[in-house]
């Protein structure tokens, strides 16, 4: 009882203190009300809406798009208007958090917030809370608009809060970006273009990737729709939450709600870039390591799962497999799916790891006495703290789970079109010496061991960080080279495979084992009419992972006599 | 209350500070003088924990602001050269804020800004705009939000620069009002005559390095080599000369304006004997006067006009 009231009283003080008695949202909201400026802005903002949705509407009836159904009016009704507010909130919530942090240092405010006892998350929070509760406003009044729609029926008030709900999820994620951009820079400029260009890459790509999948699953499988399956993602923009308020996707035998989805990533992603703002906020960067860490590798791993189980693999019926089977068959391609799906995979989730190597694996280096190889390898206990030193032993981990996680994926997918097992054909046949003891072991064989070539080829990128970052004084330029060298390395494959018929006969041919592309390329099997190697094409994999092995060992020795002699990367 | 030992900061390849070391007891209000460039700014932040110095450290009441630097934030209060004001909000609310981010209760901040008010004389613009006041008030402001949490260490920099006569010497009376509440100071500013009546220690600072600190009348004894006197005579002779440069506790003697400057290197309290001997000597004396030298004079003394 006591302990109950411990923690209710402590959920109390972080409440009041992060929200209620939070001065940068009393200050923001106070100034943002004041006078009819913020009337004016809603008023605007449900003018604009509704007189969108007067012509839409009118629009619609006159071509008879709806027919003469007065329940699929209400729906259009209500379409449009998730359509237009998506929209707004794309548009107006960057312009209202780009500013939030980089005002403060343009009218050198900073400083003084920074030596308050206010802490950097209350900072954060209490700009991302301030503007979002502002969002939450102008939504909130045009919930009348909706009832309009929901008079010519059609619309049940439980599709309607989902919508809203899932549109709320939307506005706490823009608004996580813009104070993102905004703790990153120094200049609000720059910032603001960073937010729209974000926000409008993400809301094109959700809407046109999310709805296309959600058509190509009703047009490709009949039966679908009225089963309420949908692909994972179909619901990520807004304008989509009427369509899919109801529907489910199905991660083998669990039915997982659309809506759940968009709002829990939604809210997620907007929570770690939250966090991340508050590592970067001047004078008072308090380290986030731990969270940032946790949800990264969180997120990463549910994200990949949803698409390992639901449109990558096995599923031979589905759009996104049959559209991937062909465009590989141009290839030249004659492997089965689940090996495609295991491929495709390791590109996937060496794609999310490849990008954040260089912001985990370049930084300062602490101990420069101190053996770097040593450190870098072993110092397990760094592993959720802002250290170069826990560096590879996180990029270790969070590709562990990773891939393990796209394997489950995997396993739900194959349960899920009937398939018995994972991978229940043998990936590589049995050419190869390694494959031939490797596929006698397990089903799992390839998979295993495309994971293996994956989280070398993932050490070996962070030991180049390193090593760039005992070079440099600036971490901007071992971040730039250690990103550069990962591009180079990721397309040393396609590139020789494009310059094939030039090089075959020569050595460097041999050069596309360094780069990770090709073990995974070989089991999407599209290297059937390349030139040989001097090894079996089957074991790439191990040849990939022993050039990297290798390579790291060089790498992080190179480091161990760099750091001491020339000091690396400076604390800021 | 304040210790700086071997400070230093490097921004690249640039040594902005060099070993600095300043000492301020409880109570002591410390010029911190220096041409533009010479690392005041750099000092006053690293001491107000808004940057980390590249060696050396700050004690604050103790506390080493390195290692500790939230223990030492509510015992400093920092005003900056470009103060922060935010514009668009009333003089209470920017005060509310503060106090508020300070974490002084909620039932006592309305008392606790009342006071901040009345100290900076700005009750009367309580309900103002901040973005409508002078700019002298803008500053008192900025005091008054520096004062706001009781700190024990006042970190003003520059705080009377751009200010009018009028304002500048609000802002003095201001600062003696916080030297009569026993706060401990240190004000940095190139503009001299302000801190000459009003600091009882003195820091030169010049291209990051401390060049001399100490109490003000240490130091100008220490720089003049001695006190100088001022000594004006019926009739200037090479006798009267002669009498001066044959003396041992006489240093340097030069005429000036039809006047002797004699420097005194004798024992403190005793330059009457110079007197004694030209009267002895039958020398008419007009006036015997102790030369005052301000702080303008000392720092030009010590400083040789590099701007770093």
């Amino acid at each position: 009882m006591a302990f109950a009231s411990a923690v209710k009283k402590c959920i109390h003080e972080k409440f009041y203190e992060t929200v209620y008695d939070n001065p940068v949202i009393v200050k923001d909201m106070r100034t943002r009300m004041r006078g009819a400026k913020g009337f004016a802005v809603i008023a605007c903002y449900l003018a604009f809406i509704s007189i969108t949705l007067l012509i839409c509407t009118s629009a619609s009836v006159f071509t008879q798009v709806t027919g003469n159904s007065d329940s699929k009016f209400g729906e259009t009704i209500f379409q449009w208007l998730m359509n237009i507010q998506a929209l707004l909130v794309t548009f107006i919530v960057p312009a209202l958090t780009s500013g939030s942090v980089t005002i403060e240092l343009e009218k050198h405010t900073i400083g003084l917030v920074a030596l308050s006892r206010l802490t950097t998350g209350r900072i954060i929070l209490g700009k991302q809370l301030s503007v979002f509760f502002y969002t939450l406003v102008l939504v909130i009044c045009s919930v009348p608009l909706a009832s309009i729609a929901m008079m010519y029926g059609g619309l049940s008030p439980a599709e309607i809060a989902i919508s809203y709900l899932m549109l709320i999820a939307w506005a706490f994620l823009i608004s996580s970006i813009g104070v993102f951009w905004s703790s990153l820079f120094n200049r609000t400029i720059t910032a603001t273009l960073m937010s729209y260009v974000s926000c409008g890459i993400y809301a094109i790509f959700s809407y046109i990737v999310g709805g296309s999948s959600g058509h190509f699953w009703m047009m490709f499988i009949p039966g679908q729709p009225q089963t309420n399956v949908m692909p994972p993602f179909v619901g990520l923009y807004p304008a989509w939450a009427p369509v899919v308020a109801f529907s489910h996707a199905e991660i083998g035998s669990m039915h997982i709600p659309i809506p759940i989805i968009a709002i829990t990533l939604h809210l997620a992603v907007g929570l770690l870039l939250l966090c991340t703002a508050i590592m970067h906020v001047k004078y008072r960067r308090d380290d986030m390591s731990l969270p940032v860490r946790i949800l990264l590798v969180s997120i990463s791993s549910i994200v990949v799962m949803l698409i390992c189980s639901t449109m990558i693999g096995s599923l031979p019926q589905s759009p996104q497999a049959q559209i991937i089977n062909g465009m590989v068959s141009q290839l030249g391609s004659s492997q089965s799916s689940g090996n495609l799906g295991i491929g495709i995979v390791g590109f996937i989730a060496l794609g999310i790891l490849s990008s954040f190597v260089a912001v985990f694996a370049t930084g300062p280096i602490r101990d420069k006495e101190a053996n770097v190889f040593r450190q870098s390898l072993l110092s397990w206990r760094k592993i959720f703290r802002g250290d170069l030193r826990g560096s590879i032993p996180f990029m270790i981990l969070w590709s562990i789970v990773l891939y393990g996680f796209a394997g489950i994926g995997l396993k739900l997918n194959s349960a899920l079109s009937g398939a018995q097992g994972f991978p229940n054909v043998s990936p590589w046949g049995n050419a190869g010496p390694v494959n031939q003891v490797m596929n006698s072991l397990s089903d799992w064989t390839s998979y295993a061991q495309i994971g293996i070539a994956l989280v070398v080829s993932v050490i070996c990128y962070s030991a180049v960080g390193i090593l760039l970052s005992s070079l440099f004084h600036s971490r901007r330029s071992a971040f730039v080279l250690t990103a550069l060298y990962i591009i180079v390395s990721f397309s040393i494959f396609p590139l020789l495979y494009l310059m094939s018929d030039w090089i075959k006969d020569t050595p460097i041919w041999q050069l596309c084992a360094l780069g990770p592309a090709l073990p995974m390329s070989v089991a999407c099997d599209v290297t059937n009419s390349l030139p040989s190697f001097w090894w079996a094409k089957e074991d790439s994999w191990l040849v990939t992972s022993l050039l990297n092995v290798a390579m790291t060992i060089i790498v992080l020795g190179l480091a161990s006599l760099s750091a001491g002699k020339y000091g690396g990367v400076k604390e800021d | 209350m304040l210790q700086t030992v071997n400070l230093t900061k490097n921004y690249g390849n640039f040594t902005a500070l060099h070993g600095l070391n300043l000492q301020l007891d409880a109570g002591d209000i410390m010029g911190f003088i220096g041409p533009n460039g010479a690392g005041k700014t750099t000092t006053i932040k690293i001491v107000a924990t808004l940057l980390k110095p590249t060696s050396g450290t700050v004690y604050v009441d103790g506390i080493d602001i390195c290692t500790n630097p939230e223990d030492a934030r509510p015992l400093i209060g920092y005003m900056p050269d470009l103060y922060g004001l935010y514009d668009d909000v009333k003089v209470w609310e920017y005060l509310d804020f503060f106090a508020s981010a300070y974490r002084i209760p909620a039932n006592q901040r309305k008392g606790t800004i009342q006071d901040a008010l009345e100290i900076v004389d700005l009750t009367t613009k309580r309900e103002a705009f901040v973005k409508d006041l002078s700019r002298g008030m803008q500053q008192r402001l900025c005091l008054a939000k520096t004062i706001l949490h009781n700190p024990k260490l006042l970190l003003l920099d520059e705080p009377a620069s751009g200010l009018d006569p009028r304002a500048r010497i609000e802002i003095k009376e201001l600062l003696s009002e916080l030297r009569k509440m026993g706060k401990t100071i240190l004000i940095s500013s190139h503009i001299l005559p302000e801190l000459a009546d009003f600091c009882n220690k003195v820091a030169i600072i010049e291209q990051g390095k401390l060049i001399v600190s100490g109490s003000v009348d240490e130091i100008m004894a220490q720089c003049k080599g001695g006190t100088e006197l001022r000594i004006k005579l019926v009739e200037v002779g090479d006798h009267v000369m002669k009498i001066l440069a044959g003396m041992d506790t006489v240093g340097d003697v030069r005429q000036e304006d039809g006047c002797v400057i004699v420097t005194y290197t004798g024992a403190p309290g005793e330059h009457f004997h110079v007197l004694n001997e030209l009267l002895k000597n039958g020398c008419q004396v007009l006036s015997f006067e102790e030369q005052q030298v301000d702080l303008e004079d000392l720092f030009m003394k010590v400083t040789k006009g590099i701007v770093s």
